[in-house]
């Protein structure tokens, strides 16, 4: 068995621009331009950015319902990029996801025990019987009653939905779950059960998270090792404690010294980044960054930055620290 | 979001365990279908008009095809022919009542047909999207540009019997393309629902996404489509038979009988000729709108 | 804008071409053609005039030959010659065109002239007793098919008060083929044709406008002080009338399947009863040039409707 659970290599996914009369593709645009990182057992990656920075987009390609255009997804030293029909079907048993809206990620025309019966149908798990029976405890284990596999999605609340839609990615015993802004729908008492119901499912079930959220509380709460990404690209890759100590890259450091701290460590000055987010259809040559960064040198405007380990389990790409 | 989501979101658990039976969203629905005044009448008013035409022997002895020589072109004349005789000494009502079995079986047997096909190849082409989506459409289009009537034509002078069943296959074969678009546009909308999403991610395959995940959801819009399709089917046999284009004259529906009052004669002095069609088609056209518009309101409360 | 126009004008090629491929195989694989029936048998040897005839139309060459020398022809301008009517397609255009136009645009005027005011004064006062009334009424006449309330026009206005013809496009006698002339044959039809798709404008137009008369900034327009009447007619009058407008696109295929239906009924020598009268004889030129003008109306149309969306609509860009 492989070291880790998943690696992503060089992960892109460009989306094509047409115009003309003929649809000539004139452009991409670069929602994921080479995302590399590894994901070990038993680990919560957390990944934060401002909307459209391609998060969402790295995790849809992770549980393949978005093809990359280039790179690599290798998850237990299978590469499953190019995994089609049968073996990918067999293959998503590993890998499930948790889905951001309660109100949109369950079919509201089907009963609870429907959809969290479905994935054992599918993958010819479990008799009828024995699928209602794992149905009853797959909602007592997110905290919901057996009876309520009878009801359908409208009767419940939202937090009460993020359970289904949690007991739902549990069904098939997956060693990783991407969830995309799983809590970020929910009000901030809500935010923390359902916090708290995927760190207490993660050390029964011994599962793994990509934890996709641009809320840096949540994703500090949450995580073992965070990632920071801007505009299709990892900026910043560390421990938890070690990024948000020790920030490396200027966008981290300006993206922390925007959350509000709650003791008063006072030792932050807030950094207000100049401009706006490039279009990621015109990323800025060089470093994606330099058109916003402070501390901008020659080098950022020309060259990309290679992703490098800095310090040990602590990787950035930034021109300030190559050699 | 939908008020009837947000206000029954959260009932207390002792509340839910109380309630005996769970009322799943379409069950709701239909519920609220029943409650609609209009919707019932017309379904009833319906529900007669086919009972009628299925139970024509008990209603009249006369049979369609029988001319009645001693009584050609006679009025009203109770009890022998309620609704007059036309120039062959057919009883109007006969004709009535059983070319109502004509048109009725054109369309819902069409309905069903047309409905398959639309939520076959609609549902391929919003899911699949892509060449696929663009292949479908093209042929969309090209039946929605075809001229149909042509198609018909042709279709009778190859096939030496002219029979209902060939007009049911005609119109199958070229009234599919508007549904389809419409069709396709639904399933396109569900292709990004997270739900759909999330069942691809569980491994459900295009089948069973199409058919379980999709086609619940667009249920509503459906019926709505599905009972205007019954209604213009029952437009269209009628245009066919004024043009000329319908099954023989011989063969008892509405649109033939309606046809007699192209003669400006029959049209000014016999009403009893062609008003009976005429009411019937409309009648049968204005329940299946009322209809449509109570499914509409009961599957989408949104909706004004 | 002009880019996508132009992809769309360039579609529209290949999609006429295969119609016109259809529609040649179709009419080449019914039985018998346009001579087959006109035989008189006074003649000493029928069968005889027949392959005459044919040879003369070049009927008896194999089919792609013949579909290569019509698309030539009428890539060139050329729509050949009638069968039976034994004049150039084009000069039988004409005056179909015209008096289908007039049909067109005399409909679709009644339609806006009545549709959308009443639309507008249901939404002024929705739930009202004037709303419910008129609601229920158009429903019933968009409820009744255009053939049969051409049947109660005729019997109207044609057969007891003799006020408007029921038959042809043009009369007779002093004063024939006027605009005059033209206008009072076009009435009953075109009348038969607005009522029922009326309804649909008005009930458009009705929903339209309470639609947007619930959103934000129409409340914002009261609150700071406007009139009704100012409120009414700049700010959601204006934004209403998108959804409608686009109707008028899509309406061109009702109207030309409306047409054909009641031109038959009218004996309206209009491009419907030309396409009918040439599908009875099986006149192929006529078929071939009158089905591809159906088509690109049909297509035109369509596009319209998309342009007028993005011109009405400035959230729109096509590109």
């Amino acid at each position: 068995m492989s070291e880790f659970l998943l690696e992503v290599v060089d992960l892109k996914k460009y989306f094509p621009i047409t115009a003309g009369v003929f649809r000539r593709t004139i452009g991409h645009v670069k929602a994921v331009d080479g995302v590399s990182f590894k994901l070990r057992h038993g680990e919560t990656l957390g990944l934060v950015g401002e909307s459209g920075c391609g998060k969402s987009t790295t995790g849809r390609m992770i549980v393949r319902i978005l093809q990359p255009t280039q790179g690599r997804i290798v998850f237990e030293g299978h590469d499953i990029t190019n995994l089609r029909g049968r073996r990918l079907r067999d293959m998503r048993r590993q890998f499930q996801m948790v889905f951001q809206d309660p109100f949109a990620s369950l079919n509201p025309k089907m009963a609870v025990g429907d959809i969290l019966a479905e994935p054992l149908v599918i993958h010819r798990i479990a008799s009828r019987r024995e699928a209602d029976q794992r149905v009853c405890e797959l909602l007592e284990t997110v905290g919901l009653r057996a009876e309520d596999r009878l009801r359908y999605p409208h009767e419940f609340s939202g937090g009460q939905r993020q359970r289904i839609g949690i007991a739902r990615a549990l069904a098939l015993n997956p060693k990783l779950i991407v969830a995309d802004e799983a809590v970020s729908a929910l009000d901030v008492s809500m935010q923390a059960q359902i916090l708290n119901l995927l760190t207490e499912l993660k050390r029964t079930f011994r599962l793994s998270y990509i934890f996709i959220s641009h809320n840096l509380a949540v994703v500090r709460h949450i995580s073992d090792r965070v990632g920071v990404m801007y505009l299709g690209q990892l900026v910043e890759l560390a421990g938890k404690a070690d990024l948000f100590n020790n920030p490396l890259h200027p966008y981290t450091e300006a993206l922390l010294s925007a959350v509000p701290a709650p003791k008063r460590e006072g030792r932050r000055q807030r950094i207000i980044l100049q401009g706006d987010v490039p279009s990621p259809s015109n990323p800025p040559q060089g470093c994606p960054f330099h058109p916003r960064c402070p501390k901008v040198m020659d080098p950022c405007r020309s060259q990309r930055p290679s992703w490098r380990e800095v310090r040990a389990g602590h990787w950035t790409a930034c021109h300030l620290y190559e050699q | 979001m939908p008020a009837h989501l947000t206000s029954s979101a959260t009932p207390s658990p002792a509340a839910v365990s109380r309630r005996r039976t769970v009322k799943s969203p379409t069950r709701l629905a239909l519920e609220r279908f029943l409650r609609n005044r209009a919707a019932v009448g017309s379904l009833v008013v319906l529900c007669l008009i086919v009972l009628a035409s299925l139970c024509a022997p008990l209603l009249t002895h006369w049979d369609p095809s029988y001319q009645d020589l001693m009584n050609t072109d006679s009025p009203p004349v109770w009890p022998a022919h309620p609704l007059g005789t036309d120039a062959n000494g057919i009883d109007y009502l006969a004709r009535d009542l059983y070319g109502g079995r004509v048109d009725f079986l054109i369309g819902f047997v069409d309905m069903a047909v047309i409905m398959l096909i639309s939520i076959v190849l609609g549902g391929l082409a919003g899911f699949y999207g892509g060449w696929v989506d663009a292949v479908i459409m093209r042929i969309v289009d090209f039946m929605m540009n075809f001229p149909f009537l042509l198609l018909i034509i042709v279709l009778q002078s190859l096939v030496p019997a002219n029979t209902v069943w060939l007009l049911i296959l005609v119109i199958a074969a070229t009234g599919w393309a508007n549904i389809t678009r419409f069709m396709r546009g639904l399933f396109l909308n569900l292709r990004e629902a997270e739900y759909v999403l999330a069942a691809r991610i569980v491994g459900a395959g295009a089948w069973r996404i199409i058919l379980r995940h999709m086609l619940p959801n667009v249920l509503g819009p459906l019926m709505v489509q599905a009972t205007l399709l019954v209604a213009n089917l029952i437009f269209t046999e009628a245009a066919l038979a004024i043009l000329g284009f319908d099954v023989p004259v011989t063969v008892p529906t509405w649109g033939n009988v309606l046809k007699g009052a192209q003669d400006f004669f029959v049209l000014q002095s016999e009403p009893w000729a062609w008003l009976p069609p005429a009411g019937l088609i409309f009648l049968t056209i204005l329940c299946m709108n009322f209809i449509s518009d109570g499914l509409r309101d009961a599957f989408d409360p949104c909706f004004d | 804008m002009v880019t996508y126009i132009t992809r769309r004008l360039l579609g529209m090629i290949p999609m006429l071409f295969a119609i016109s491929v259809f529609v040649f195989l179709l009419m080449h694989m019914a039985p018998g053609n346009a001579f087959t029936a006109i035989l008189d048998p006074r003649l000493k040897d029928p069968e005889q005039l027949q392959k005459a005839l044919e040879q003369a139309a070049g009927l008896d060459r194999p089919l792609p030959w013949q579909y290569w020398h019509w698309l030539q022809q009428f890539v060139t301008g050329n729509m050949g010659n009638s069968f039976t009517l034994h004049r150039p397609v084009a000069e039988l255009l004409g005056p179909a065109l015209e008096n289908t136009l007039m049909l067109a645009v005399l409909a679709e005027a009644m339609i806006i002239v009545l549709g959308i005011p009443i639309g507008i004064w249901q939404a002024r006062k929705p739930y009202s007793a004037f709303d419910y009334a008129s609601s229920t009424a158009l429903f019933v006449v968009y409820s009744t098919p255009y053939y049969i309330l051409a049947f109660f026009l005729i019997y109207f206005f044609a057969i007891e008060l003799q006020w408007f013809p029921a038959q042809n496009a043009v009369g007779t006698g002093p004063g024939a083929g006027s605009l005059v002339d033209h206008l009072h044959h076009a009435i009953l039809p075109a009348l038969s044709l607005a009522l029922s798709s009326f309804a649909v404008y008005s009930r458009f137009t009705r929903a339209s406008m309470l639609d947007v008369g619930r959103l934000d900034y129409v409340r914002t327009a009261y609150a700071k002080g406007l009139s009704e009447n100012r409120v009414f007619f700049k700010h959601v009058f204006r934004n209403a009338m998108i959804p409608v407008v686009t109707q008028f696109g899509f309406d061109i295929g009702n109207l030309v399947a409306g047409a054909v239906i009641l031109e038959g009924l009218f004996s309206y020598q209009g491009m419907g009863y030309l396409f009918l009268q040439a599908v009875y004889n099986r006149d192929y030129p006529v078929i071939m040039a009158t089905t591809l003008i159906f088509a690109v109306a049909i297509l035109i149309g369509n596009l319209v409707a998309d342009v007028l969306y993005a011109v009405v609509d400035p959230r729109i860009r096509y590109n």
